[in-house]
């Protein structure tokens, strides 16, 4: 009696427990409900480009986390984006010459000549590819 | 009467000659600093033809004098120069010049052999002014470097001596005036010559002055412009819409989440630190790994993946600088580097830095993060000895021992700790060093990891290391440092001595606390830090993040979490609960609520995933899989159970990889009171579904 006590008592204490899982027990099916309900982790996965209300994401990881936007740049990045997501129907190479040219002059630091000299070569673009289907 | 006038006139022809000398040796140090020797002679030529012309304008004066019967006279002294311009020879020129004299038997002739007698003086004395200028345009190449060597503190020091060199040019151009006014009125012959001789010096001070007038004047402009930089920085620092304090991951995150919810916020971020911010965790690892022998200087590594990348976060040109903030019309992030903040003033919205300057802002965040222990034995040591000793913390510490690495000075190092950096120091040098370094590795505790791992797995993680190459003592304090030769030798608690070339300590961290103190804001007792609530709000418009902030975690109690994804999580939360708070600060925002997870390896095979609470002193259970025979790895997941109601507060994955960490973070959160631990240790791969496909073609 004293002795199977205290066993008894030693493995309750016990406070690292080390269990081992073969293999043919770990690919039997799971049971129970709520282990099977563990793997539901919809809501720690990362929101894209868009919230589920429709407002854009702007840290999301396709922008580099927020970094476009936090950029010095940040607020014509946000015009470019925000004019390229509203007309779904023309092809992307062709909409937003304005805001594009604007972004890209700050980024590079251009002058404002240098700037002016890039939105016209673009809007000439734009008209010559409304000229070839003519 | 006659004398005096004529006086006058020479002065002025004086002045002028005087005038263009100088303007022809400043013309000469514009084009590129002295010439040759004998280039003097051409410009000495047009002399005479200005000489002629003076005389010339002269007698048109004396025509419209009344002493009309001078006129004769004046056409012998044009005679005279075409005479002695025509001559080079100088026995010759005086023979001439006496003999023609001594013809005449005029009353007036003393006169006219005095007159003669000044021209030729003031010739030789113009050949002088050539001479000196030559000898200072040949020094004055030197002079223009001296200014730049010198500090800019020492410049300040300089300008009073200029200010008294410019007090001195001022006194020798009386001087030079007094000069010449005795020259004209000596009379005699015989005096004429020494009187001509004495401008001279004065002339060399001149130009020695003029000289240094062109140095200031190169000087002011970069002086003056510096100050107006300081005058706009001082201006666009009184006051910033969102303030910062720190520069680090919690800080960066937290701008990029403000500005991503306010699109023309204006952010300052006031960093101790002198560099960008920078992602810590590659400083002992990736960097080691993966780095090549550029790594020490650009901090850059080219991961398995290939894409070379470094540790900052941006470059420069993503910050608006501090002194355009104010004007930039669409906001943007400003970054003040290496200026500490000691206090702020929650009742005036203000930041105070160590320099006096003050800050004020409309909302704060507190990112000050952490910084290593320092130790006493250590601090205690003698100089000598600490310029072989190291905290590893900054990017400063890694290049200090990459470099020592790379150049060989060092091939012994010991690492003080046993916390997951120090461990992940040995494996790192000695995964890229191999034999080449001896890595031992000296800690108090029994195990590394030992506040994280349950015993059985620390065991483990010890015999790795050791396995790895590393010289591991463990259960052993450095009672001693001292200096010897080259190296350092440390005296252990067991007796042994141990000789090393570089001591790198990193024992622990602890939190920039003392700005907390200072601005009477509450630090946690147990855990240290500031403390914030649920929101991360510490007071009215201050909040925390990263490191320093012990926080309401909602399923986990109180917590300060010092790792690089709980920095990120709580910056951006931080940074989102800012821009979007109420004007009048009362309105609540999100709660913490995503449980950040870290990773660390100090062993081939010793790959760690943890997330939660995980800490060895409460009970844990380990579900291993079965040792295989083909694969090294040993697989397992660890729970570490609540003490008070017994449900899973933490997970720590061994060698398990992919999207894991999410099914941790759900069982985390729903509070699970587990009892079957197989069951649920099946949502971890703990065996590859490759091998089982293999086995089913096998069988089939």
């Amino acid at each position: 009696m004293p002795i199977f006590s205290l066993i008894r008592k030693m493995q309750c204490h016990v406070k690292d427990e080390v269990l081992y899982i073969g293999k043919k027990e770990f690919e039997e099916p799971i049971k129970s409900e709520w282990v099977l309900e563990m793997q539901n982790t919809e809501k720690y996965k990362t929101i894209g480009p868009t919230f589920p209300d429709g407002t854009i994401n702007w840290q999301c990881p396709c922008m580099a986390g927020g970094s476009l936007v936090a950029h010095r740049c940040g607020n014509f990045f946000r015009e470019l984006y925000i004019c390229m997501k509203s007309d779904d129907t023309r092809d992307p190479s062709e909409k937003c010459p304005n805001q594009f040219v604007n972004w890209a002059a700050c980024m590079q630091n251009m002058s404002d000549e240098r700037r002016e000299q890039m939105r016209k070569a673009m809007t000439v673009d734009t008209e010559e590819l409304k000229i070839n289907p003519k | 009467m006659l004398l005096r006038a004529v006086g006058r006139q020479m002065t002025s022809v004086i002045f002028r000659q005087q005038t263009a000398v100088r303007s022809i040796a400043m013309s000469r140090v514009a084009l590129g600093g002295g010439g040759h020797h004998h280039e003097p002679t051409p410009v000495y030529i047009p002399k005479p033809g200005s000489l002629d012309w003076t005389f010339f304008s002269r007698s048109h004066t004396k025509s419209a004098h009344e002493f009309e019967p001078y006129k004769p006279e004046i056409g012998a002294f044009i005679g005279a120069v075409a005479f002695i311009g025509l001559t080079l020879i100088a026995v010759v020129i005086k023979t001439d010049v006496f003999k023609k004299e001594d013809s005449h038997g005029h009353g007036h002739g003393h006169a006219k052999h005095s007159k003669k007698h000044e021209e030729k003086h003031e010739q030789k004395h113009e050949e002088k002014e050539h001479a000196e200028p030559e000898k200072k345009e040949e020094a004055k190449p030197e002079k223009p470097a001296e200014p730049k060597e010198p500090e800019p503190a020492q410049k300040q020091a300089e300008q009073p001596e200029q200010a008294e060199e410019k007090q001195e040019t001022k006194d020798a151009e009386p001087k030079e005036q007094v000069d010449d006014r005795q020259t004209e009125e000596a009379v005699h012959a015989r005096r004429a010559p020494a009187a001509a001789e004495e401008p001279a010096p004065s002339t060399s001070k001149a130009d020695a002055v003029e000289e240094k007038r062109s140095e200031q004047q190169s000087m002011k402009p970069s002086e003056s412009t510096e100050e107006n930089t300081t005058t706009t920085s001082a201006d666009g620092l009184l006051h910033c819409e969102y303030v910062i304090i720190g520069s680090g991951t919690a800080a960066y995150y937290a701008s990029l989440s403000i500005r991503a919810k306010q699109a023309e916020a204006k952010v300052l971020m006031i960093g101790e630190e002198p560099e960008l911010p920078y992602n810590r965790p590659p400083l002992s690892k990736e960097l080691w790994w993966y780095g090549d022998e550029t790594s020490a200087t650009k901090l850059a590594y080219t991961p398995l993946s290939g894409k070379k990348r470094d540790i900052f976060y941006e470059v420069d040109g993503f910050f608006v600088s501090p002194e355009d903030l104010p004007k930039a019309v669409h906001g943007g992030v400003a970054l003040l580097r290496g200026r500490k903040a000691v206090k702020i003033c929650e009742e005036d919205k203000k930041v105070i830095l160590e320099d006096g300057t003050t800050i004020g802002y409309d909302k704060l965040l507190i990112a000050t993060g952490v910084r290593p222990k320092k130790e006493q034995v250590f601090e205690e040591a003698s100089e000598e000895a600490k310029q072989k000793i190291t905290y590893f913390h900054y990017p400063a510490d890694f290049k200090r021992v990459e470099r020592g690495l790379a150049d060989k000075s060092v091939q012994k190092v010991t690492i003080i700790g046993n916390g997951l950096l120090a461990s992940e120091l040995s494996y790192s040098i000695k995964r890229k060093y191999g034999e080449n370094v001896e890595v031992h590795q000296v800690f108090e505790e029994k195990y590394p990891a030992e506040d994280i791992l349950p015993e059985h797995i620390a065991q483990k993680s010890i015999e790795a290391i050791r396995k790895g190459g590393v010289d591991v003592r463990a259960e052993q304090k450095v009672e001693g440092v001292r200096k010897c030769c080259k190296n350092v030798v440390l005296k252990l608690s067991d007796g042994s001595e141990l000789r090393t070339d570089l001591v790198v300590v990193a024992t622990g961290e602890e939190p920039n606390s003392e700005i907390i103190e200072a601005s009477g804001l509450k630090i946690d007792e147990k855990l240290g830090g500031v403390r914030a609530d649920k929101c991360l709000k510490v007071g009215e418009n201050v909040w925390a993040a990263g490191a320093i902030a012990t926080f309401e975690d909602g399923v986990l109690g109180a917590r300060r979490v010092s790792s690089w994804e709980n920095a990120q999580i709580s910056g951006r939360l931080a940074g989102e609960n800012m821009a979007t708070a109420a004007a009048d600060g009362k309105s609540e925002g999100k709660a913490f609520w995503y449980q950040p997870s870290f990773f660390t390896k100090f062993a081939p095979h010793l790959h760690i995933n943890a997330i939660g609470k995980c800490d060895s002193s409460l009970e844990t259970v380990s579900v291993h899989a079965e040792p295989d025979k083909d694969t090294p790895l040993e697989k397992a997941v660890v729970f570490y159970k609540s003490k008070e109601d017994g449900s899973i507060v933490g997970v720590l994955l061994l060698n398990v990889f992919g999207p894991s960490l999410d099914v941790a973070r759900r069982i985390i959160d729903d509070r699970k009171k587990v009892d079957e631990y197989k069951e649920i240790a099946k949502l971890f791969p703990l065996y590859d579904p490759v091998k089982s496909d293999e086995d089913d073609a096998k069988s089939a």
